[in-house]
C-alpha cells in the first residue's frame, strides 16, 4: 500500500491522504491508476511529487516513498 | 531565511536583509486584492492558503539559493503567509540585499515569479456568495 498526499482542489475530491492498495512501480502506473479510478481531475495539470522533488512519468516509485499530487500552483 | 508563516510582519523582513556590506535593498510585497478578473461582479472577502509544508520550504530555498549564486546578493528572504487573509493583509514577501541597486530589483522580480512557478502553496479565493481554487497568473 502507498500512501499519496493531495492537495488544492484535488484534495477535495480524494482527501487529504489517499491509500492505494496496488502496486505501482513508477509515476506512469500512479498516474493511470488515477486516471482510472478519478476521472474527473484533468490528471494532466497535476503535477506528482516524489519525496518533495518534482518527478516526471518514467521516474520510479518505491515502498516507503513520499507521494504527493501537485494540481497548478497558485501561491503569492 | 525561507519561511512559512500565520502573519508577516514587514518590519521583521527589513531586519533580515539588514547587511553592512549591502547598498541596496529591494522588497516586493504581495497583498490581497479586493477584485479579480474571474469574477468582475463580484468582490473578494478573502483569501484561504494552503500549503505543502516541507516541499514549499525546499523549493522556496532552492530559488533563493539560485538567486545569490546569480547576482551576488548578500541576503535574500522569502516569506509566505498560510491559512485566511483579509483584503489589504501581505500574503508574500520577498526581499533581497545586494551592494549595488542594479542586481536588486531584477533578483526580486527573480524571486516572486519562480515562487509562483513552482512553489507548492494554493489560494482559494472567497466572494460573498461562492468560493474557487485559483488557477495560475503569469
Amino acid at each position: 500500500m502507498i500512501v499519496v498526499k493531495a492537495f488544492g482542489h484535488v484534495k477535495e475530491v480524494l482527501g487529504s491522504e489517499l491509500e492505494v492498495n496496488r502496486e505501482l512501480i513508477d509515476v506512469k502506473s500512479l498516474r493511470d491508476y488515477l486516471g482510472n479510478e478519478y476521472p474527473t481531475i484533468v490528471w494532466s495539470t497535476v503535477a506528482i511529487a516524489v519525496n518533495k522533488k518534482y518527478v516526471q512519468d518514467p521516474d520510479p516509485i518505491s515502498p516507503g516513498d513520499e507521494i504527493a499530487l501537485i494540481p497548478p500552483v497558485s501561491g503569492g | 531565511m525561507v519561511q512559512l508563516v500565520e502573519h508577516i510582519d514587514l518590519n521583521e523582513v527589513y531586519k533580515l536583509l539588514a547587511d553592512t556590506k549591502a547598498g541596496g535593498t529591494c522588497v516586493f510585497v504581495g497583498t490581497v486584492r479586493n477584485h479579480t478578473p474571474q469574477r468582475e461582479d463580484a468582490e473578494v472577502t478573502d483569501l484561504r492558503f494552503e500549503a505543502y509544508d516541507e516541499m514549499a520550504l525546499a523549493e522556496m530555498e532552492k530559488i533563493r539559493q539560485q538567486a545569490i549564486e546569480k547576482w551576488g546578493l548578500h541576503q535574500a528572504v522569502i516569506i509566505h503567509a498560510i491559512g485566511k487573509k483579509e483584503v489589504g493583509e501581505p500574503v508574500v514577501v520577498v526581499g533581497v540585499a545586494s551592494s549595488h541597486r542594479k542586481e536588486a530589483f531584477p533578483a526580486c522580480q527573480f524571486l516572486i515569479d519562480e515562487l509562483k512557478k513552482s512553489v507548492p502553496i494554493w489560494k482559494k479565493e472567497f466572494f460573498t456568495d461562492s468560493s474557487h481554487w485559483v488557477s495560475p497568473t503569469p
